[in-house]
This record gives structure tokens, C-alpha cells and sequence, in this order.
């Protein structure tokens, strides 16, 4: 079976090169992540265009950037901690999950692992600047 | 050669067009224009009341159709009472956008009212028109179409960010039939309508003057608390029998429009935000318990192998309306179909046909069962990596339903089973999350004056979290005679292709004579 390349293995990318950089958590703000991502799909249509955005009352929303946090959240790859969660904190299975699967289908998909690394550099500015 | 051959979007204009032809512009429908207003009674509001321009529309094809389409899909598979229909849920909006609209007003001195009746007048048009994009068993079959190539070169040609069905119901609003009807409407009944604000305000536009955009327009109709909303919680709650308490009076005396940042928004006082998490709470638990439940999401996977069938053998099929023969591989031709027409396709047929049996397989419910259960219960804990591969399938991509349709394959072929049963009845079923982003879009009036969104002041999300952690079920579903080969086969093919292990209790969990561990 081809795996299909999905949102979910763009952001387990993302927050596996936020962690090879020494960063452990990214905020849980949904309108910061996705006004986050939203900038960072004007600057990387090719890297995001698995992402798509509704523009509402406040802020861009995407349902695939919702739904892959929750599949990443649900099976452990990343997880909220306490009972005021303001971030997201990258969990050991995010690693083997981006080494056993996201990557080689990230690659496949033609996307190159710098243009990740600039999207997870470009994402940890946007998202950095409101310090949960 | 045709315009699908030459261009799918103009193919799908002119699919719209076709339709709102028959369905609005053709004559031998037409009826008197009626003089009277009319008052109906609707078992969850009480009394409606219709002015005779809204009877006019209300009598079209295209809205009489809403009766042949149910609210809740195949739901009343499961829960008996779930029989209404998107006509009567047309009226609810139409009067929930009602109560909306004066509550806003009584904020407001009488003779300057916010919303004036030029404005209310295209809002309950908008509220009529608002689901008439709708095609047999509602959202199951936008799952389908949503994926057929005419829509999606349309979407992508005109960047639109709307649900389907709602793309359908502006645009089939705009289209050249119903505009021609609606001027005759204007004319008839002195009254000015504007069909292309309402049609923005269902596709979620704003209106926009000097650079202020009127949210608070759009949000009766599509918004976070909008009269589409209400009405579908408390008329799904109300016939499924799952019964929600939602303290509308107090929604509706907090409600007043602020401005932010500009523009005009709804807002709620900050005293007042407890019917809005009512609601959000009867969403989820409308959710877990009825939208998706087991039995129901089989039913829909049945429905959805016969349309598959159907687009790849048109030449099988007779899905013919008014004499159209449909091409279920035509977004807009599903526009045509209704529940009873889908249903009305066995009737042709030889009762040992095939698709005879398919369809009264569904019709008299002799569903698929499930054969294993993925659940964050059901997975061995320590293969999240490969798990999340399996889940991420529930992303709504046409390359997921192509990936799951291959894991179904592959089912089959594991147990064995090809010479016995079509791919067509093995279903890998993993359901998307439903949105819960209300909370994001909703402002509040604090003490001191400020707004700020509903989320600031209550993690409503946290409770969106433990639903898909502990409420949220995926399935592998089956004719019933093969359940324990289809078990056994899904554990192996999920161990193979994603690594990921289960416990005895997903084959518990789906009563399996002999479950089976992989952990």
C-alpha cells in the first residue's frame, strides 16, 4: 500500500526539526498556530499546500491543521500537560514516527527536508513571539 | 463531445444551471402566487409563520424536495425516531434566524433598529435557500461529491473555502433560473430581494461597506451560534431522543452587536456564556452517541459502496430523474438525487440482482457489522507512530479514501476471501473529528468592557481533546457471515502495514465470536 502523504506528516516534520533545534514544545494557541500556519503557507505553497484555510471572523482556520493536532495529540506524539495546557510538548514517538514513516513519505512526496526545516524555523518565530 | 469533456468547470456551471432550471424555472411546476400568509406548526418550535413570497419559494421543487431528504442520513437505522427532513429543518432555521434577528433588535430603540427589514427579509431568504444544496441522506453523499473532479477544479479555480453544500446553495441562489423567479417575486409582492447578499451570508461571506465587514449578518446564518445550529441540535436531539437542555432565552438576551476591530461582530455578555458551552456540549454528545454511532457509520459505508459502484459502472445503473441520466462522477449530478430516488433504483430490478439485494440490504437493515475496533482503548500503547499513520487516514482527502480503500483490499485478500465478496463490502472506517471551533469564534462582553473570545475565558477545547481520546471509534465493517476471517485478516494487514498491534478488546469490543490479540 502507497501511504498517502497527509497534514500530519508535514507537521510531524515541522515539530521534529522544532526539536532537533532544542525546542520541546510548541503553544497550544489555536489562533496563534493557526495564524501561524496560515503566513507560513503564503511563504511555502508547496511545502503547505496540504493545508487549506477558511477565513472566519477572527483568524484563518484550517480543518486539516485541526484534525492532524488531534491525531498527533490522540496516539502520543505530542501531549498536553496539567490541566491549564498551553502548549503542546513533542513526545518520544514524534521521532521514530518522523524516522519510520513521516520522512521517507515527505520525501517521496518531494518535499525536501531543508524546505521542513525552513517552514519549522519560520513557524517557531511566528509562534515564539506569543510565549505561552 | 461535451462541456465535462472539455472543461469540468464549466461543466459544473452548467450543472447548476440544468438543475435550477427543472427544479425552479420550469413552468409546468409553477403555481399560483398565493395572497395569504400561512402559519405552520413545527413540533420543536411551535408556530411558523410565513409571509406568501416565502410560500412561493417554499412550494418550488427545489425545496419540496428537502422532504425526501432526511436530516440525519441513514441515523434512523439506529434510532428509529430520526426520520426528519431537511424541509422541516429549513423552517426551524427559518425561525431560529427569526429569534436571533428580534433579540438583537430589542437591544436596540424600535426606530433604529440594528437589523432593518430590508435586511431581515433577505436573511429568511437566506435561510431558505440555505440547504437546498443538499443531495440524498445530506452529508454522506457531500463526502462524495466533494471528491468529484468538476467540484474540486471549481473550488480550486474560484479559491472558495466553504462546505459544498453550501457552495451548491449559493450558487444554485445566483444562478440565472432562480434569479428570473425571484424578480417575479419582487414584482408580485412589491418587496426587494437580494440574492447575492444572501448567498454570501451562506457561504459565510460578510458584506462589506467603507471597509467595515457586517459578520453579524452572515453569523445568523452561518456562524458560530447560528440559527442553522440550534436548529439542527435541538430537532436531531429532540428526534433521536437524546434530549439537550440549552437555555436559549438567556443566549438570545445577551445577545448584541460590538464592534471589533472594525467590524461588527455577535457578541454574548460574559454572564451568558453558559448556554453557548450547552451547546457545544450537545454537539459532542450528539456526536459520540448518535452521528457516530457504529451502526450508523455501517449504514453510511453501505450506501457509500453502491455510489462507488455506480461511478465506476454508470452503464449498471439507472439513476434516472425527469428523465436525466445521473453521472455520479458529476458533483452536480447528485444535486438530482434524493433519498427515495436513491432508494427507487432497486425497483427495476430482479429481486436476485445484486445491487436489488445491496440496496434493501441497507433498507431493511441488514447492515454490516464491525470486525475489529481501533480506539486509543483497543491500540497497544506503545505503537503511536504507526498508529498515527492509520489514524491520520481520516483526514477527508481523496488520496486517504483511495488509502483505505487499498487497506480494504488487502483485508480481503488476507482472509481470503476474494472469490466470496467484492472489495465493496470490506470498509475501513475512520470518522474526521467534528469541528468545534465556536469557541474561537464567538466574543464576549467582559465586565470591563472588552471582548474577548469564548476560548480566553474557558478551554472549551480541552473537552474536544478527551472526546477524540476516549469517545472517538474507528472500525473495520463487514457482512456479518465473514466477520471472523475479516478479524483476523485487519490484524494481521494492520501489523504489517503500520506496525501497530491490538488487544483482544477490539475484537471484544466488536463481538467477535474469537477475538484475537496482536499485543
Amino acid at each position: 500500500m502507497r501511504m498517502p502523504m497527509t497534514a500530519e506528516d508535514i507537521i510531524v516534520g515541522i515539530f521534529y526539526h522544532l526539536r532537533q533545534a532544542d525546542c520541546e514544545k510548541v503553544t497550544a494557541d489555536r489562533e496563534i498556530l493557526h495564524r501561524a500556519f496560515f503566513k507560513a503557507k503564503v511563504d511555502f505553497p508547496q511545502v503547505m499546500k496540504m493545508f487549506s484555510f477558511r477565513q472566519r471572523e477572527l483568524f484563518p482556520e484550517s480543518v486539516q491543521l485541526d484534525q492532524a493536532l488531534s491525531n498527533l495529540d490522540a496516539t502520543g506524539l505530542i501531549s498536553r500537560q496539567n490541566v491549564t495546557p498551553r502548549y503542546y510538548r513533542f513526545e518520544q514517538p514524534l521521532t521514530t514516527s518522523y524516522k519510520r514513516f513521516s520522512e521517507k513519505i515527505l520525501d517521496k512526496a518531494g518535499i525536501a527536508e531543508e524546505d521542513i526545516r525552513r517552514v519549522a524555523n519560520e513557524i517557531q518565530r511566528l509562534t515564539s513571539s506569543n510565549p505561552q | 463531445m461535451t462541456a465535462w469533456d472539455n472543461d469540468p468547470v464549466e461543466a459544473f456551471q452548467q450543472g447548476i444551471q440544468e438543475f435550477a432550471q427543472e427544479f425552479v424555472g420550469n413552468p409546468l411546476y409553477r403555481r399560483q402566487f398565493p395572497k395569504d400568509p400561512k402559519i405552520i406548526h413545527d413540533p420543536v418550535w411551535g408556530t411558523i409563520k410565513l409571509e406568501p413570497w416565502e410560500i412561493t419559494l417554499l412550494d418550488l421543487p427545489l425545496f419540496q424536495r428537502l422532504r425526501q431528504i432526511r436530516q440525519t442520513s441513514l441515523v434512523s437505522y439506529v434510532f428509529p425516531g430520526c426520520n426528519h427532513t431537511r424541509f422541516e429543518h429549513t423552517l426551524g432555521v427559518m425561525q431560529q434566524a427569526q429569534r436571533l434577528i428580534d433579540a438583537v433588535n430589542a437591544q436596540h430603540p424600535s426606530d433604529k433598529p440594528r437589523f432593518e427589514s430590508k435586511t431581515i427579509r433577505n436573511l429568511r431568504l437566506a435561510a431558505i435557500f440555505h440547504d437546498c444544496g443538499h443531495s440524498c441522506f445530506s452529508h454522506i453523499s457531500e463526502e462524495l461529491y466533494r471528491s468529484c473532479s468538476d467540484m474540486r477544479a471549481f473550488f480550486d479555480a474560484n479559491s472558495i473555502q466553504c462546505n459544498p453544500h453550501e457552495a451548491f446553495g449559493a450558487l444554485i441562489l445566483t444562478s440565472g433560473p432562480v434569479k428570473d423567479f425571484i424578480k417575479e417575486i419582487e414584482k408580485q409582492y412589491d418587496i426587494e430581494l437580494n440574492a447575492e447578499s444572501a448567498a454570501d451570508w451562506i457561504a459565510g461571506k460578510p458584506t462589506e461597506s467603507g471597509g467595515m465587514k457586517a459578520h453579524y449578518e452572515t453569523q445568523v446564518i452561518n456562524g458560530p451560534f447560528d440559527a442553522d445550529k440550534l436548529d439542527y441540535i435541538f430537532r436531531d436531539a429532540h428526534y433521536s431522543g437524546i434530549p439537550v437542555g440549552l437555555d436559549l432565552d438567556r443566549l438570545w438576551a445577551s445577545c448584541k452587536v460590538e464592534t471589533h476591530n472594525g467590524d461588527k461582530v455577535l457578541t454574548l455578555h460574559q454572564a451568558s456564556v453558559a448556554p453557548l458551552e450547552q451547546i457545544l456540549f450537545s454537539k459532542i454528545n450528539l456526536f459520540a452517541i448518535v452521528y457516530q454511532h457504529p451502526k450508523v457509520r455501517a449504514a453510511e459505508r453501505m450506501f457509500q459502496a453502491i455510489i462507488e459502484c455506480a461511478k465506476k459502472n454508470p452503464s449498471q445503473f439507472n439513476f434516472t430523474i425527469s428523465g436525466r441520466q445521473l453521472d455520479l462522477n458529476r458533483a452536480t449530478d447528485y444535486l438530482w438525487l434524493t433519498d427515495e430516488t436513491f432508494f427507487a433504483e432497486a425497483l427495476g430490478r430482479q429481486k436476485d440482482d445484486p445491487f436489488h439485494m445491496r440496496l434493501h440490504d441497507i433498507r431493511y437493515r441488514r447492515l454490516f457489522v464491525r470486525a475489529l475496533t481501533i480506539s486509543n482503548d483497543t491500540v497497544d500503547g506503545a505503537c503511536g507512530d504507526g498508529y498515527m499513520q492509520l489514524r491520520k487516514l481520516n483526514q477527508r482527502e481523496p488520496s486517504t479514501y483511495e488509502a483505505k480503500r487499498e487497506l480494504a483490499a488487502e483485508i480481503l485478500k488476507t482472509a481470503g476471501l476474494e472469490n466470496k465478496i467484492g472489495v465493496e463490502q470490506v470498509w475501513v472506517d475512520l470518522p474526521p473529528d467534528p469541528s468545534f471551533s465556536e469557541a474561537d469564534r464567538t466574543f464576549v462582553r467582559t465586565a470591563s468592557d472588552s471582548l474577548r473570545k469564548v476560548s480566553d475565558l474557558f478551554p472549551v477545547h480541552y473537552w474536544t481533546e478527551l472526546f477524540q481520546k476516549h469517545k472517538w471509534r474507528g472500525h473495520v465493517f463487514c457482512p456479518q457471515e465473514y466477520q471472523q476471517k475479516i478479524h483476523e485478516a485487519a490484524l494481521e494487514v494492520f501489523k504489517e502495514q503500520f506496525g501497530v498491534k491490538f488487544k483482544k478488546s477490539a475484537g471484544e469490543a466488536s463481538h467477535v465470536l474469537k477475538p484475537k490479540s496482536t499485543a
